[in-house]
């Protein structure tokens, strides 16, 4: 493994100050400059190996084309004792998995809001000729800004420029580089053949997670064709749209050509119904403005003061581009990029002349705060215990990413609770179930741009968490036996397997669905199979179920036995 | 779990190997293996007059029987399955003495092979699950029995050497008991042996006649992991002549009787939450005719439920 040690200055000016992470073949250190001292995360390459060299120099290539507020910048590349690295954006924040495995599935709301920011990322890469082949949550970093989160997708490691260019294809046929479960089938059988259609079952894969709180695909294979696809989205919660559905469901098709032909038109599907979203598709590079609020008259534009990279590597002009940068924004910006525990210093509003015009990101949306409201009073609660700078994501890139960890399931304390005594005996505590994380109290539009605003009116009450339902549960559908094994939970997402005992022969049926906090129950196979509902109450599920073939919906019944 | 037809004289098809009884069927896309062994005896044979046993032979020391058998099924799509059936037998006689000598053709020496091959399409067509009262399927099998045509004249033959068709309507309901559930079911069958090349006939009549071949089987688990309950099965061949009347020096002189058989027995499985079962069935013949009286069978095996996908994953 590499040899960097804390302190150590590496490219004669960046510092290594924390190892973030590491992979097999990288490492992800916090970095400072010496001269400007703003902070940034770099990206190196622990083996000596010349081919891997030049992979990582092509990722960086690749990444420093890519100029969006959505987008990891890279700035720079350095070598060190025959280390060669990247210095990019330092993202304080977790990776959107990590988010996901806390607080179980988002409000449609935020989740087309996270969707909106990632695939304008996406669409100004394809359209600058980059695809990323690697989409998947870990892959997106929520950085924080403000009381809300920017959005980032990371790891541009795989991407292949579709465009011809002066070098040969770098990705050998036959190939196969990519995540279980996002990546696409073709893509499974032969990776130089991946193109946009690639990302866009990736995003569709995502965007199932975002809304279900599961995994679409929950496979450790890297095909995934011969996986039934998941119940539709409309049929897990109602309260998502139908076109959403649809769109995510097309973008999962397992034949590219019955997919959306483009991420742009399957961010077009996704959001055909917010236009306010739609709009973001092209908040990308240099010059584009961005419109915020919710106010039809209230206009900003919004142009970034990203600090410019340190000038590449030339002897003969190092020196005079340091001084110059010293002179014209070091003091400001050492202030503005001083670390603190708080989240980073928003950009200032107006337009700095000498500075390169990228946008600046804006704050992934989930309620589009109208003039005059104020930011919560509170900040939103941490979704992960460290700041860990969420490119640490990048540096495990290499290696075959977990499962996400199931979150352990609670125990109910007494599904079967004792026969009520008169007046004095206190009922059964409901199960304790995992706490939900609603992203939707934590983003928010804002602005750069600080506005006196009023004082912010009360938060509502969080919703009560949803009964732990994971186990086994037995009894009849109809007059057959039936046992239900709920297997994951995921704050109101559940996954299960009905068994209808048939004789000597079983049949299993796969099931999803959601438990909400009152107890409602749902779970279905999806597409006209078997669909339950019901409540739980006190360890019993009661209910009604429609089969196939079914005239009438027909009762079932179930007593929670066991975990 | 299906039971495969009854012995007849020649001892064919000693499959008690069961796999997808009753009128029910596999969810799609679950697969199950079934692996299996099972022996038989018997001493005597019981001779017809007309629809009725008339007197009793014994045959020297008896015939035994052993067999292995493999059984796949698979659900195809909802309420659709498809398996296969693939067994090998070996018969001997014990104590080969004046009966085998005087039927004479070798009618006691030892035979070994492939039994009878089966396979099987099953649909259910009407479905408790969907609220009906009862579940009702129909199949259809093919059994290619040509592997055992070579010794069909032997006391110790494996099958009746023919190629039919056989279809079938099974009817089934299940119960809930308080912490296990309750079956039963009953199924016909009419076995139409297809013409063969030359056409085993005798006395100018084909051999073997139509065969309808019954069950009715009952099931009882008090809890999950065991299922014990009575078996009976019947085998009939009306089209035949009796056994004193067939011509011995003919190749198909036991295809061409007309045979009764009524056996009973109780069953007996074992399963675990992974999806493996074992069963234990006895049977024993109560009635016959034209067909060996005493026949006693015992059958083992184990099923594994997506065996397949198991070992994929």
């Amino acid at each position: 493994m590499s040899t960097l040690q804390t302190g150590e200055v590496v490219g004669g000016r960046w510092r290594l100050e924390a190892l973030l992470g590491e992979g097999a073949l990288s490492q992800v250190w916090r970095v400072r400059h010496e001269e400007l001292g703003n902070l940034a995360a770099l990206k190196v390459l622990v083996l000596k190996r010349p081919r891997l060299a030049e992979r990582l120099l092509l990722e960086g290539r690749i990444q420093a084309q890519l100029r969006h507020p959505h987008i990891v910048q890279v700035s720079d590349v350095v070598r060190h004792d025959g280390y060669v690295a990247l210095v990019m954006d330092l993202v304080e924040g977790a990776p959107l998995d990590r988010h996901l495995a806390t607080s179980g599935p988002l409000a449609v709301d935020d989740a087309l809001g996270m969707l909106a920011a990632v695939c304008s990322a996406v669409v100004a890469a394809h359209e600058a000729g980059v695809l990323h082949r690697d989409l998947k949550p870990s892959n997106i970093l929520l950085a924080r800004q403000g009381a809300g989160y920017v959005p980032k997708v990371a790891d541009f490691g795989i991407a292949k420029v579709v465009e011809t260019s002066d070098e040969p294809g770098r990705t050998r046929v036959g190939a196969i580089m990519g995540t279980p479960g996002y990546l696409a089938p073709e893509q499974a059988v032969d990776a130089s053949s991946a193109d946009a259609r690639c990302d866009v079952f990736a995003l569709g894969v995502i965007a199932y997670e975002l809304l279900a709180g599961v995994r679409a695909f929950d496979t450790d294979t890297l095909d995934v064709s011969n996986q039934p696809q998941p119940p539709r989205l409309d049929t897990l919660r109602g309260e998502i749209p139908a076109g959403v559905a649809q769109a995510v469901a097309t973008a999962m098709a397992f034949e590219p050509d019955r997919r959306h032909p483009s991420v742009r038109a399957f961010a077009e599907a996704l959001l055909a119904d917010r236009p306010e979203l739609l709009a973001r598709l092209d908040a990308t590079a240099s010059g584009v403005s961005l419109t915020l609020g919710t106010d039809p008259g209230l206009r900003r534009t919004v142009t970034s003061t990203q600090v410019d990279p340190p000038p590449p590597e030339s002897s003969s002009h190092r020196a005079t581009a340091y001084v110059l940068l010293t002179l014209v924004a070091g003091g400001a910006l050492s202030w503005a990029l001083w670390p603190t525990p708080a989240p980073p210093v928003p950009a200032p509003a107006e337009p700095i002349a000498a500075q390169p015009t990228a946008v600046a990101a804006p704050v992934v949306s989930v309620a589009d705060v109208a003039p005059g409201d104020a930011p919560p009073a509170d900040p939103p609660p941490e979704p992960v215990e460290e700041p860990a700078v969420a490119n640490a994501a990048s540096a495990a890139a290499e290696t075959p990413a977990p499962p996400r960890p199931a979150p352990p399931p609670p125990r109910p304390t007494d599904p079967t609770p004792p026969p009520p005594e008169p007046v004095e005996e206190e009922p059964a505590p409901p199960p304790v179930a995992p706490v939900q994380q609603p992203l939707a109290a934590a983003v928010e539009v804002t602005t750069p741009v600080a506005e006196p605003t009023a004082t912010a009116p009360p938060e509502p009450p969080p919703p009560p968490p949803p009964p732990a339902v994971t186990g086994t549960w037995r009894g009849e559908a109809n007059h057959l036996p039936l046992t239900l094994r709920i297997h994951d939970q995921r704050g109101t997402a559940l996954r299960a397997e009905a068994v209808v005992r048939t004789g000597p022969t079983d049949r299993k049926y796969t099931l999803a669905g959601t438990i909400s906090a009152d107890g409602t129950l749902r779970l279905s196979e999806g597409d006209d199979g078997l669909d339950f509902r019901g409540t739980v109450e006190e360890g019993v599920a009661t209910g009604t179920y429609t089969a196939p073939g079914a005239r009438k919906p027909l009762p079932f019944s179930l007593r929670w036995e066991r975990d | 779990m299906r039971r495969g037809a009854i012995a007849t004289v020649a001892l064919t098809w000693a499959t008690t190997a069961h796999a997808g009884s009753g009128p029910w069927v596999l969810g799609q896309g679950d697969e199950q293996i079934f692996v299996g062994a099972e022996a038989q005896r018997f001493t005597q044979l019981a001779v017809g007059d007309g629809a009725y046993q008339d007197s009793v032979i014994a045959v020297d020391d008896g015939v035994m029987t052993f067999g292995a058998k493999l059984i796949g099924t698979l659900g195809l799509a909802r309420r659709f399955e498809v398996e296969a059936d693939l067994s090998y037998l070996y018969t001997y006689a014990n104590e080969p003495g004046p009966v085998c000598e005087l039927l004479g053709m070798g009618a006691c020496k030892t035979t070994q092979g492939l039994g009878p091959i089966s396979t099987r399409v099953k649909w259910l067509v009407v479905d408790e699950l969907a609220g009906r009262p009862l579940s009702m399927s129909v199949g259809l099998d093919l059994r290619f029995g040509q592997t055992t045509a070579e010794h069909r004249e032997r006391v110790t033959s494996l099958g009746d050497g023919t190629f039919a068709l056989e279809p079938r309507v099974a009817l089934g309901r299940i119960g809930t008991l308080p912490k296990g559930w309750w079956s039963i079911y009953g199924d016909v069958s009419a076995r139409f042996p297809l013409p063969t090349d030359p056409a085993f006939t005798v006395g100018g009549e084909a051999a073997p006649g139509i065969e309808l071949v019954s069950t009715v089987e009952n099931l009882w688990t008090p809890v999950p992991v065991v299922s014990l309950g009575p078996s009976v099965s019947m085998l009939y061949r009306p089209q035949g002549v009796d056994f004193l009347e067939t011509d011995f020096t003919e190749k198909d002189r036991f295809t061409a009787l007309r045979i009764f058989v009524l056996e009973a027995g109780a069953k007996l499985l074992v399963r675990n939450d992974t999806g493996i079962t074992g069963v234990l069935s006895v049977f024993h013949t109560v009635y016959a005719v034209n067909n060996p009286q005493d026949v006693l069978k015992v059958s083992v095996g184990v099923a594994f439920r997506d065996f397949a996908r198991r070992r994929t994953e």
